[in-house]
């Protein structure tokens, strides 16, 4: 895969030795190539912009902490995602803030079809996710679109896979209900 | 774990799944937020290069301190290679004055150097050189020798027959080979200079060879021409 980096003349490769140096300019350079998609990825898993811009500070931090401990194996991108990912559950975990506790109001229950559910708009597809409470959140984020499985879930949130089942279920829900009040 | 106020609170998962496709939901997400990008505030970096750790910072200082040291050892080294490159030449200078100052007082003399013993002299018998090689190549007299030089040459000794004008080569070859670097000697019988005289002294006259300026060239034309008018009236007198 040719990214942004291998674009400007550098490699991966180069980069990451450059970041372990300590250079300064590669480590900015590091940043600039990967921050957007990884804001991304933080904006999904958080609950607001601030926690989104928290979570992408931490990250990139641990990111340059751990770059060592790259050892080349799956792509790069794919190693700082996880890590983000990690990162965000953290965030949650130390905030001691599993689920918000605001109440929802949801409309009155209408059929959403598949293409009406297509014309939504991301940002407000954003601003639905981010309603949830962030256990139903992080749980439907790494299900439906990192792709992982309830056992590796459990895993990663030190819940069993039953829970991690009912949550997805329940994020679905809400989901659905959030997105009909749109 | 759920929430108080959580509106699904006691309520089965089965119980929503009836009317309501997850598969949707699912790839409607999926869709919009796989490849999802944001672009956060720019002064988010100062904010994490702030919070860098310690030992990161420390590595940022080291890489810079090990340039700054390469830096200072490469001058170094050149200050060092210059001062002893000066250091040399001084000492040349300084034994060559000396070897004058000492001049003579050193001088062992030569009946002393010839009784010196020899142990120390490296005796190398030089090989014997054969002056006729360069020659033998450039020998015109042997035809053969001029043919492989000239297949030396153009790697074609056929060529060579086709090329080689003898004659021509000789011709052009000739002024320059009888011209001497000295300047050009030219006898006139002593009889032209002085018809009548019974003396057989002939006059030599040296001319040197030199560059003619442009401005003399007229005037050589001119002396060239009285010459001429000169010869010829001599020539009508002697023949009335």
């Amino acid at each position: 895969m040719v990214t942004d980096i291998q674009l400007r003349g550098i490699t991966d490769d180069q980069l990451i030795k450059g970041c372990i140096e300590g250079r300064a300019a590669y480590q900015q350079l590091l940043y600039k190539v990967f921050s957007s998609k990884m804001f991304g990825v933080c904006l999904r898993y958080a609950g607001d912009f601030h926690s989104a811009e928290d979570i992408l500070q931490e990250g990139f931090i641990k990111v340059f902490n751990k770059l060592d401990y790259y050892r080349g194996e799956g792509s790069f991108e794919g190693w700082m995602r996880r890590i983000f990912i990690n990162t965000a559950i953290e965030y949650y975990r130390k905030s001691a803030r599993q689920y918000r506790c605001e109440e929802l109001k949801f409309p009155d229950d209408h059929s959403l079809s598949g293409n009406a559910l297509q014309n939504l708009m991301r940002d407000d597809l954003l601003k639905v996710i981010q309603q949830l409470p962030d256990g139903y959140r992080t749980v439907f984020n790494l299900y439906a679109i990192e792709g992982y499985n309830h056992k590796e879930i459990g895993k990663m949130l030190d819940i069993s896979e039953g829970t991690s089942k009912s949550q997805l279920a329940r994020a679905r829900i809400y989901l659905k209900k959030l997105i009909q009040a749109i | 774990m759920l929430p108080e106020n959580d509106p699904l609170k006691n309520k089965r998962s089965e119980e929503w799944a009836e009317d309501f496709n997850s598969e949707d939901i699912d790839q409607l997400y999926r869709s919009k937020f796989e490849h999802f990008e944001a672009t956060p505030r720019p002064e988010l970096w100062q904010k994490v290069q702030k919070n860098l750790p310690f030992s990161l910072l420390l590595r940022q200082h080291l890489y810079q301190l090990s340039k700054v040291a390469a830096a200072i050892l490469l001058i170094m080294m050149m200050v060092g290679l210059l001062e002893e490159q000066l250091f040399t030449h001084r000492s040349h200078l300084a034994a060559e004055c000396s070897d004058k100052s000492a001049g003579k007082a050193n001088e062992v003399p030569k009946a002393r150097m010839a009784e010196a013993p020899k142990e120390f002299v490296l005796d190398i018998e030089e090989a014997p050189v054969d002056k006729n090689i360069g020659r033998r190549l450039l020998d015109k007299e042997d035809p053969e020798s001029i043919d492989e030089l000239w297949a030396f040459i153009t790697d074609d000794a056929e060529k060579f027959s086709d090329a080689f004008n003898e004659e021509k080569l000789q011709a052009i070859l000739q002024p320059l080979e009888k011209l001497p670097a000295e300047g050009l000697a030219m006898v006139v019988p002593e009889k032209k200079v002085a018809p009548n005289s019974d003396e057989s002294n002939d006059l030599t006259i040296m001319i040197p060879l030199k560059v003619v300026e442009d401005n003399e060239v007229e005037h050589l034309l001119n002396l060239y021409d009285q010459y001429q008018q000169n010869s010829k009236a001599v020539h009508k007198r002697s023949t009335e």
